[in-house]
């Protein structure tokens, strides 16, 4: 399917007022963020943050979600309190963050729309999950690349958290170039007399598999630990028993068998083992794998929030391939985990213009 | 992140109340809200939403965190509480909770955000260096009173100087308006006096080619010397200034204010109104010649206090039994005071800072700025320019002393 074109929306009045403080984000970005639909699947903890923040920026969202609240989601989550047990966990996020933001649009589906219906499927501008199961983690990535349309995955696993980023296989955005220095008439432009050049560029995305392959050290840069918990949790789940683990009914003998593969990994990957802590971190991100806890995934869901921001409006540079953030060590980093130097630049040169003064 | 023990508790102190641009990114608070502390309504949404265990656990406050409520956040309160951290939009109030965490000792967590950038910064005690350590680069320090008002450089300048006088209040009880007619001809003659008279009698104290005492031309950049604009009635930024200070007048004194008078046809109307008023030549004066150039000899530091209503009250008693008998004449007043409010375009407050602010810059060959422009500059300078008119309620009390006062004096 083609990618999105991105379409443009006028501020009324109302929304004008609303959204002026927000303004360091460029009128453009505005417009087409109030133009846009983002599909969420599952109201999870960081795809409640992820929403929320969208819907304050003037995004339009669509619920999919056909679960009931339960016990954990009243724990952890914000939105829903412990009188609305039992109710639909997807109608009951539509009418929170509705009163958050009246301006927006917000629709619950129950079922995602069939995947052959490419009319419906151009609206959405990016597809969220919040799913801990790498065969649905490449099933819907797959998808994304088929149909051009940004996927984003947000895990939570207590201290720790990651977020997966597929932008489709053809991903066309806009960027301002890098000018080290401008010299005209022989003489070095000052800051307030530059020009700001624009290019335009022609992205593409690795199948997630590729993205998990630590063989590819970009220029010989560390890789964080969270990064091979990742590869850790995708060797595991090939192993039932493993796949089956519930973190809230430990195991520790299962949680043995995750920590070894880690260890192994990391040792082909670095040709050294790895030390204590890093081996606990290991441990510790099995034994908490995908439960939602709450400073963290409010980091994933806004980091996610921003990036989508990026992505809908296509302007300035999405990032790719894994974010990974350590609550313990407040740490988190990006990990480019494919080629970048292949993605085709064309010169915008009739978008030159003159730096304003301040 | 309100999910603490239960034995703990949160004190929590803000002494704003939400407004409508706060609703856009404050999450806890809704448009039923409007107007309520936000510290309370934080707390309340927090207990009912996310964690009733926290029912007697949050207290909410309305205090600033500043010397003057150095009674209230005692050194026992600063030692009682585990971690402090703060969510401020100023330097000096940082330092103030950092250089109070430093005696106690406390854990301080120091965040902030501009834009698309933030920080978050830990101070803790004998670890690490404290708030106060550094100092960020200083960007564009105070802007001499002198530049505002007679060498404006940037359109900016002119926008800030708007505000102050908008902030000042200016004799009002002489002219006092009868109907809305009366407002746009005191409007079309504010026109002449700022953007024709005033620049006339500045380029008169300092000519094109004058020179400083070495022998160096007055006007060279960025100084740049003014020119006189005509009221041209088909402009819109001249339509938009008699209009809105009309409207604004008129406001003030309760006089009744068409509901459409912030289109264009009807600023068209009032334009072609104010263009019936014809004034006298200017006439070149040497005493305001005299006071401009003093003023800028002692680089104009001091706040226009003079203008200020309450200098009037003189040391001898004929003078201040003459002013009674003024004030008494022009009685009853029914004066309305308005809060400069950023939010509510209806309210013209920015439609005035934008087309005066513009005029200026006509005067001095600036660039204009857009009116989306001006409102994000009016909020960065609100925390520094807060209240317009306020003093007309001042004012009013003012007068009401003075009354008082004078009946001792049995005239």
């Amino acid at each position: 399917m083609e990618e999105h074109k991105p379409v443009e929306r006028e501020l009324t009045e109302e929304e004008r007022q609303k959204y002026d403080r927000a303004g360091f984000i460029g009128h453009q970005v505005q417009k087409r963020l109030l133009a846009s639909n983002i599909l969420i699947i599952n109201m999870t903890g960081s795809n409640t943050e992820l929403a929320k923040n969208l819907i304050l920026a003037g995004a339009n969202i669509t619920i999919v979600d056909n679960q009931v609240i339960n016990d954990r989601d009243t724990d952890t989550n914000f939105l829903f309190t412990k009188q609305l047990l039992g109710e639909k966990r997807g109608k009951i996020a539509q009418e929170e963050l509705k009163m958050i933001n009246p301006l927006v649009k917000i629709d619950w589906l129950e079922q995602l729309p069939s995947e052959d219906d490419h009319v419906i499927w151009y609206q959405y501008n990016g597809l969220v999950t919040s799913t801990t199961d790498f065969d649905e983690m490449i099933k819907y990535d797959n998808f994304s690349r088929k149909n051009n349309i940004p996927y984003y995955n947000l895990v939570c696993c207590g201290y720790y958290g990651f977020m997966y980023v597929g932008l489709g296989q053809k991903f066309t955005y806009e960027r301002e170039k890098k000018i080290i220095l401008q010299i005209v008439f022989g003489k070095k432009l000052e800051d307030q007399d530059r020009y700001r050049e624009f290019e335009e560029v022609i992205a593409h995305s690795v199948p997630l598999e590729e993205t998990l392959n630590y063989n590819y050290k970009p220029q010989g840069m560390i890789i964080n630990i969270i990064y091979y918990c990742i590869l850790m949790m995708k060797k595991a789940q090939e192993i039932p028993e493993l796949k089956a683990y519930d973190p809230y009914q430990p195991n520790d003998e299962l949680l043995d068998r995750f920590t070894q593969i880690g260890k192994e990994i990391f040792r082909n990957a670095n040709g050294k083992d790895a030390t204590e802590e890093q081996v606990a971190t290991f441990r510790n991100f099995a034994r908490l794998y995908g439960v939602d806890y709450c400073p963290v995934y409010s980091v994933i869901g806004s980091v996610a929030s921003q990036e989508l921001i990026i992505s809908t409006s296509r302007i300035n540079e999405p990032a790719l391939n894994w974010f990974c953030y350590d609550s313990e060590q407040c740490y988190g980093q990006v990990e480019v985990i494919q080629d970048i130097k292949s993605f085709q630049i064309r010169d915008l040169p009739e978008r030159k213009q003159l730096i304003p003064k301040e | 992140m309100l999910n603490l023990g239960i034995r703990g508790s949160i004190t929590i102190t803000d002494s704003d109340h939400i407004e409508v641009s706060n609703i856009n990114r404050q999450f806890l608070f809704r448009e039923k809200h409007l107007r309520k502390p936000k510290s309370s309504t934080a707390a309340a949404a927090a207990i009912i939403q996310m964690n009733p265990y926290l029912r007697d656990h949050i207290i909410a406050r309305l205090d600033k965190i500043h010397d003057s409520t150095e009674h209230i956040y005692t050194d026992l309160f600063f030692e009682a509480q585990d971690i402090i951290t703060n969510a401020l939009d100023n330097v000096p109030a940082r330092r103030y909770v950092d250089k109070r965490c430093v005696n106690a000792p406390k854990l301080l967590l120091e965040s902030g955000t501009l834009g698309p950038k933030g920080h978050v910064q830990f101070i803790i005690p004998f670890q690490t260096e404290q708030y106060g350590s550094s100092n960020d680069p200083v960007k564009e320090g105070d802007i001499p009173n002198c530049t505002l008002k007679m060498f404006p450089e940037e359109t900016f300048h002119s926008v800030l100087r708007r505000q102050q006088t908008f902030k000042r209040r200016i004799k009002l009880f002489k002219n006092k308006p009868n109907s809305f007619e009366d407002c746009i001809k005191w409007a079309r003659g504010k026109f002449q006096k700022y953007f024709v008279n005033d620049i006339n009698q500045l380029m008169y104290t300092y000519l094109e080619d004058a020179k400083t005492k070495d022998g160096n031309l007055i006007w060279t950049m960025p100084k740049r010397p003014p020119k006189p604009i005509q009221f041209d009635l088909e402009n819109e930024t001249h339509q938009q200034f008699v209009s809105t200070f009309a409207f604004l007048r008129a406001k003030m004194f309760g006089l009744e204010t068409n509901k459409d008078s912030r289109t264009k046809s009807y600023r068209q109307q009032v334009a072609k109104q104010a263009n019936l008023i014809t004034f006298p030549e200017w006439q070149p004066s040497e005493e305001k010649k005299k006071s401009i150039s003093d003023k800028v000899k002692e680089q104009g530091q001091k706040e226009e206090a003079e203008d200020n209503e309450s200098n009037q009250n003189q040391s001898t008693q004929e003078e201040t039994q003459q002013l009674f008998k003024q004030f008494r004449s022009l009685l009853p007043i029914n004066l309305q005071s308005d809060e400069f409010e950023k939010d509510n375009d209806q309210n013209g407050h920015i439609d005035f800072i934008h087309s005066f602010g513009n005029l200026r810059a006509a005067n001095y060959k600036l660039e204009t700025m857009d009116w989306l422009t001006v409102k994000i500059k009016a909020w960065t300078n609100c925390s520094c320019f807060s209240y317009y008119c306020c003093s007309c309620w001042f004012i009013n009390n003012k007068i009401n002393q003075d009354i008082k006062k004078m009946s001792q004096f049995q005239i």
